[in-house]
């Protein structure tokens, strides 16, 4: 397996490993080992408990827990420069959600020990750890109000939105990320035929355009009112 | 105002379990004591964070407000810490929180609390602990809100409540919630939760009455959530 260098990844600027010193980044260097992940690979599963923690250098990953009857519930998102498994290690118990690949993906496995002696001895990178965990309790907290106060259209459209922020577009213009419509309806909370429905209600009213799975967002302004998505 | 049992390091461990001496020596040197009633804000949506809270005794609700409806994304008892993930945020609060009884809390006021932060590892550490479990929290319900029907979350909802305030000798609920909390909690309309409860009350599993909800079958409500009693 190729062996990618900390000090020249693209992704580092992204990531909490960022805060690290010169001198501490060439330990992570030594110690770390970088895995590539096929398309639909499961990095973590839920209940787990893992020996480290996944840097991702290039790709995106959903993570996603299973509900009492076993269905799936996307709950987030991540892709490069992002961190994933650091919650379970930081608190000592099992995986709260499974891992999996969305895309071909190249990781860099840390080890526990060097997470917590980062932690230990770096403030700037332990306040970075903490805030990612504030934005994913932000998020957390606006999806259960979004649940309760949103109907599934204005859930969908921002959801789009979101996608759309979170992971950019293509030279197409289109939101790169590829999603099956099964999967979108498990970040909306919702079952797979509204997801199809709505879908070609906002083809027709020419706020997208579907390409397979990827899709071209055309009227921002509108999906944002309907989608209620004030900032 | 005294509130002088948290300067005790024995007492203040009892309370805040997921603390250890040194999150207890840094509330000692820089909290101050705030006193609630019932019905009070501790904050409001949009006010700029002062500080982090951490709660000495009584309850609390946090609540988004909506246009349509007001959620409640929490309700919290004493041991637990508001603000910090708006703190290291945004910087104003994303709900509001106000007492559902006396409270007892302590603040720490931001620029101290960040200070702290860069010689502390452990109060990170710790306070990383309690957002990992609030997290936790959180992406279960949301989950249960999107996959169980009302009925489910209803009877899981009072089943957890009496597991974090506890019930009297009869079973009743030590805190009275109203429809409209209940409605807020697991995300429905008020006329579900009379509906709910009235049912719930014909299957012998609860009883209704002025001074709040009695847990009469726990085992069945438990059946009903998918949760154990």
């Amino acid at each position: 397996m190729e062996h990618f260098d900390c000090h020249s990844c693209p992704s580092r600027i992204d990531s909490p490993f960022h805060e690290l010193s010169e001198e501490e980044l060439d330990k992570v260097e030594n110690i770390k080992s970088c895995t590539f992940f096929k398309k639909g690979q499961i990095i973590f599963h839920e209940g787990n408990r893992p020996g480290g923690i996944y840097c991702l250098r290039k790709g995106k990953v959903k993570l996603s827990r299973l509900g009492t009857d076993g269905k799936e519930q996307i709950i987030r998102f991540a892709k490069d420069g992002d961190i994933v498994g650091y919650r379970s290690i930081l608190s000592g118990e099992n995986l709260s959600a499974t891992v999996t690949t969305l895309e071909d993906t190249a990781a860099c496995f840390v080890p526990k020990k060097l997470l917590f002696e980062s932690i230990e001895s770096n403030p700037k990178f332990s306040l970075r750890i903490m805030k990612e965990m504030s934005r994913e309790l932000g998020e957390a907290g606006k999806l259960i109000t979004n649940l309760a106060q949103k109907s599934v259209r204005e859930r969908l459209a921002e959801v789009l939105l979101v996608l759309k922020l979170t992971f950019g577009e293509t030279e197409e213009g289109l939101v790169d990320i590829s999603l099956t419509r099964e999967e979108l309806a498990n970040v909306v909370g919702t079952a797979t035929e509204s997801v199809i429905r709505l879908l070609s209600e906002f083809k027709e009213d020419e706020l997208i355009e579907l390409k397979g799975r990827k899709l071209r967002i055309l009227n921002e302004t509108e999906l944002s009112r309907i989608g209620k998505v004030f900032d | 105002m005294a509130l002088n049992e948290w300067k005790n390091m024995t007492n203040f461990l009892e309370v805040f379990k997921w603390a250890d001496e040194e999150v207890y020596r840094f509330c000692a040197e820089l909290g101050q004591e705030l006193i609630l009633e019932e019905g009070d804000m501790l904050f409001h949506k949009d006010d700029d964070v002062r500080g982090l809270y951490l709660i000495w005794s009584g309850h609390l609700k946090t609540v988004v407000p909506g246009p349509r409806c007001d959620t409640i994304s929490g309700i919290h008892i004493p041991g637990a810490v508001l603000g910090l993930s708006d703190l290291l945020g945004s910087g104003s609060h994303s709900r509001q929180a106000q007492a559902l009884s006396s409270v007892k809390a302590i603040i720490i006021y931001k620029s101290e609390f960040l200070a702290s932060l860069a010689t502390n590892p452990n109060i990170s550490y710790a306070l990383m602990r309690q957002m990992d479990k609030e997290l936790s929290e959180l992406e279960k319900r949301a989950t249960n809100l999107i996959q169980q029907p009302s009925a489910q979350r209803l009877a899981g909802s009072l089943i957890t409540l009496s597991k974090k305030f506890g019930t009297d000798t009869d079973g009743r609920l030590s805190v009275r919630f109203t429809p409209r909390d209940l409605a807020n909690l697991i995300c429905t309309t008020r006329t579900t939760i009379y509906r709910l409860l009235r049912q719930f009350e014909e299957e012998g599993l609860i009883g209704v009455d002025d001074s709040g909800i009695k847990l009469l079958r726990r085992d069945g409500l438990a059946k009903r959530s998918g949760l154990s009693a």
